[in-house]
């Protein structure tokens, strides 16, 4: 190290001389004192209730990313909307759910979650955004979200015989897969 | 002889003093140089700069049907920087008529890119007609979030990274022109600049001019201390050279243009030229024109001698200055120079660094935030954080809360009164606004998370609820007895609640003893159910906090905040499921790169049916009940909300949802005294302005499964379009008045008496 710097400063013969004289003077100087903290207010004493904690955070999307559904997910397809339930589905969320259908394919869950939030925030009220949700949370291996959403699914439904009838298979299946003994 | 060898001896001492102080000179700085070499190394490599933790707002979405009007939609574009008049390139828009032409900047999300592109906007009065991009039309699009805040080092330093191949190369050429000419050719000191700077300095008898090259002013600012002394400025000379010797002249001016000083908001320096340009210019680096390069190289000498917002004129100078140099260099031709020269400053008068914005949002970000990571790594890693907050939300929460808040404050002499708002996203749970003072700027106090309060008549539902799970012993049409009472407490005394104004209605259904939010009904209802049963319905509804289990809980004897209320109506407002209430969406590195998401999560502890009975008899307040001024104010929006007041009205409370949005206001004093103001005439004026002021989407509950539509002999009635002459009251499955008749004809279900559980619903569905 010692000699690594000697090689340089011989390199650097005009700095040599203003070295000289530079070596009589005894100690460096300080460092600049720490600046005073930023005016960002403590937190006063009782934070938020911790019973309603955030959700755990997800690991990044890279690290989920894998091939087909989950091993302990069952192999299912999210069901096919009829061709009335597609048309009748406006641009805006039609087009958020095709995209959650990809990241979901490649295994991006979180962000196709995230595409279907972004749909919900247009349509709070959609069954069959509500149960996509669920869908989507059955693939990851989240099964009592799964079973959850689709009885938000099925709270908004009405008579749609056919939603109510595919959140019932999320349901019985989210069921299953959470007490495989049974 | 004696004399030549005294002399030759003298020679000798002096030189056998003067060799080993010049061997132990060098060696003291050799050690020095290895030292600073050291110094150099650790701090280049690895991360150069403790970088804040930016925060983003929830982004702007665009889609045919979205409701936006065109001033929105110019307001938004305004905060991020936009600039209005010909399109020409990314971050500029034009309006024509009812359309407006934008080049959006695209963004790259947590969830994926946003590509830029050129998009005509249509509008069809309060809402967007359609979006047409180059390849026709487009579904939908987000612009780029708004930066709303961050967290920043104890260096106090604000810096956004820049790489050189992203800095418009008129910067560089302005800032060696001014700078450092010869930065290419010398090898970190030039002597010829130090001659020059010290035959000045001579000449004018003190230090006028530094003679440091660009790395010399590097190793200063990244180094060392401010002070002028001659050790201060052979160290500079020292690390300097060293630095050249470690690292590429490209890698130091990139360091050089991150690091440089420019400019001051409070007490935080602003560092970087990428920082520097949003600072100045509310615009991102890439953006700028010869004229505003010019200005932010010219600025680099002295920040605040030639701050454009303070001190124009010589701004003016320094930039035209700058173009000259560039024009004698031939890097601008005269024309360009000329042309530059006319323009304007340009400065935008405010930009988001300058103002100190939405600070109770902010700790609430901060707050969620703490579990998952550490106060160090907040500030210092340049963590980007995706928060849920909704700037056109949070705009009007905080012009409610300041507007009517001092309207209030004059109205009752209360120059202390203070109030407390709160909304989110009745679908996802995210929250999109919070205010926790009358001055919304005021970083202290944040009354939304820390006041607690107690709710008053806030906490009803939740007694009505528990009573409607229980669909065959009560229906919205179940007489209630509105009468003076005293109930015995287990510990001997007796308590007398008493209703409002003394009015006391007799017997009354069921409906309207929420609507009327009244008090001895409510009691008599509650202890028909249990407190017990009450209890389990609050804390379903999200309620955590120590409840006592006494029958004043019944007419909210419980302490929350209004953050803590806002959660309790979104469980009513999800229909009876219960949403985390988030403030953050997502959190990526400072390069993008996701390290965790929160994900919309959902639990369910109440019958959606029974929820259904609820919501409509709250929607009835705000018809026809203690709120029904709202239907006035907010017409067709078919809100439901509860008003709430405390004793001697030392709480005025509100809380309430659209179809797409749940709040929660709170109006009191902080030392919990009287302020005269009822729920209806403090906390509901907030309420209803900040609503009115969003594009609200009317409330349309969805009936869940089990519900039916029955006409009872003695009413209540509500407006129901499936029953003859257009009146009637929604029914659960077993929970059907005595002579009741269904509306669509059919045999309405038997009372079921065995089956009291409040699951029935789930049940059938298994």
């Amino acid at each position: 190290m010692a000699l690594a710097a000697q090689t340089v400063l011989n390199r650097r013969l005009p700095l040599l001389a203003v070295a000289l004289l530079a070596g009589c003077v005894s100690a460096p100087p300080p460092r600049p004192a720490p600046a005073p903290l930023p005016p960002v207010a403590p937190a006063p004493p009782p934070a938020l209730p911790p019973a309603q904690p955030l959700p755990r955070p997800q690991p990044p999307a890279p690290a989920v990313v894998r091939p087909g559904p989950p091993p302990s997910a069952p192999a299912v397809a999210a069901p096919a909307p009829s061709a009335a339930q597609r048309s009748a589905q406006p641009t805006a969320t039609g087009s958020l759910v095709a995209l959650a259908d990809r990241q979901a394919a490649a295994g991006d869950y979180a962000s196709a979650a995230a595409q279907l939030e972004r749909a919900l925030r247009i349509r709070p009220q959609d069954p069959l955004l509500w149960q996509k949700l669920a869908w989507l949370r059955l693939r990851n291996g989240q099964f009592e979200q799964a079973a959850t959403l689709a009885a938000r699914s099925d709270s908004l439904a009405g008579n749609n015989a056919d939603v109510r009838a595919r959140n019932r298979r999320i349901m019985e299946m989210a069921r299953a897969r959470q007490r495989p003994s049974e | 002889m004696p004399k030549r060898r005294s002399r030759f001896l003298t020679r000798r001492a002096w030189l056998g003093w003067l060799l080993p102080a010049a061997v132990a000179a060098l060696a003291g700085l050799a050690l020095y140089a290895v030292h600073l070499d050291r110094v150099i190394r650790e701090k280049f490599e690895g991360q150069r700069w403790a970088l804040p933790a930016r925060v983003f707002a929830r982004p702007l979405e665009l889609y045919s049907g979205a409701p936006l009007d065109l001033p929105r939609l110019v307001e938004a574009l305004e905060r991020l920087g936009y600039q209005r008049g010909e399109p020409i390139g990314a971050g500029s828009f034009a309006v024509r008529g009812a359309r407006a032409i934008v080049y959006t900047r695209g963004f790259q999300f947590w969830d994926g890119a946003e590509p830029p592109r050129k998009v005509e906007i249509r509008f069809d009065g309060r809402q967007i007609a359609g979006l047409y991009g180059d390849e026709g039309e487009l579904p939908l699009l987000r612009l780029e979030p708004e930066f709303i805040g961050g967290f920043y080092p104890a260096s106090n330093e604000d810096r956004l990274l820049v790489r050189l191949a992203e800095v418009p190369p008129v910067l560089v050429q302005a800032l060696l022109a001014l700078e450092d000419r010869n930065f290419y050719r010398h090898h970190g000191v030039s002597p010829r600049a130090i001659a020059r700077a010290l035959w000045a300095d001579l000449k004018a008898g003190a230090v006028v001019q530094g003679g440091s090259t660009l790395t010399q002013q590097l190793v200063k600012n990244y180094f060392l201390t401010a002070d002028r002394t001659v050790w201060r400025k052979l160290t500079e000379a020292i690390m300097a050279v060293l630095l050249e010797t470690h690292y590429a002249k490209d890698d130091i001016l990139e360091s050089y243009l991150n690091e440089v000083f420019l400019g001051q908001v409070g007490a935080r320096g602003v560092h970087g030229v990428a920082q520097g340009a949003m600072l100045y210019f509310g615009r991102p680096l890439g953006e700028l024109d010869t004229g505003q390069l010019a200005l932010l190289a010219g600025m680099v000498q002295a920040p605040s001698y030639y701050d454009p917002r303070r001190h124009p004129e010589r701004a003016t100078a320094r930039r035209n200055l700058t173009l000259r140099l560039l024009g004698e260099q031939g890097q601008l031709t005269p024309e360009q120079v000329a042309a530059e020269q006319a323009k304007p400053l340009r400065v935008a008068q405010r930009s988001s660094l300058t103002m100190a914005r939405y600070p109770a949002f902010l700790d609430l970000v901060r707050r969620q935030l703490q579990r998952d990571y550490p106060e160090q790594v907040l500030r210092n890693d340049g963590l980007r954080i995706f928060a849920t907050m909704d700037p056109a939300v949070q705009v009007a929460a905080e012009a409610a809360v300041s507007e009517q808040g001092t309207a209030l404050a004059r109205q009752r002499r209360l120059p202390n009164l203070q109030m407390a708002a709160v909304a989110a996203d009745v679908a996802t749970g995210e929250v999109l606004a919070l205010v926790g003072d009358r001055d919304p700027r005021f970083d202290g106090y944040n009354r939304a998370l820390d006041a607690r309060r107690q709710i008053g008549s806030l906490a009803k539902p939740a007694t009505y609820l528990a009573a409607l799970a229980q669909p065959q012993r009560f229906n919205l049409a179940t007489p209630l007895d509105d009468l003076r009472m005293s109930v015995r407490l287990p510990s001997g005394k007796s308590w007398q609640p008493r209703n409002a104004g003394g009015d006391y209605a007799g017997r009354i259904p069921l409906l309207r003893g929420l609507a009327e939010s009244r008090n001895s009904a409510t009691v008599a209802l509650g202890l028909q159910v249990g407190v017990p049963e009450v209890l389990k319905t609050l804390r379903a509804l999200g309620v955590t906090r120590e409840l006592p289990a006494v029958p004043a809980v019944l007419l909210g004897a419980v302490e929350l905040t209004p953050f803590e209320v806002t959660r309790m109506y979104l469980t009513l407002a999800a229909g009876g499921f219960r949403l985390h209430l988030r403030g953050i969406h997502a959190v990526t590195d400072k390069d993008g790169k996701p390290l965790a998401s929160y994900p919309l999560s959902v639990e369910q502890k109440l019958d959606p049916a029974a929820v259904f009975l609820v919501n409509t008899a709250l929607q009835e307040v705000a018809r026809s009940g203690t709120a029904r001024a709202l239907g006035r104010v907010l017409p067709g929006l078919n809100v439901a909300g509860k008003t709430g007041t405390t004793n001697d009205s030392r709480d005025s409370w509100f809380a309430g949802f659209t179809g797409n949005t749940v709040a929660a206001v709170w109006v009191g004093l902080d030392d919990n005294g009287e302020t005269g103001l009822y729920g209806a005439s403090g906390a509901m004026r907030i309420w209803a302005d900040m609503i009115g002021r969003l594009p609200a989407v009317p409330l349309t509950l969805t009936e869940p499964p089990g519900i039916h539509w029955a006409q009872a002999p003695d009413g209540p009635w509500l407006p129901a379009a499936q029953c003859p002459g257009g009146l009637g009251l929604p029914v659960l499955d077993g929970g059907v008045p005595p002579g009741a008749a269904a509306c669509d004809g059919a045999a309405l279900p038997a009372p079921d008496h065995g089956d009291d559980e409040p699951w029935r619903w789930l049940r059938r569905l298994f």
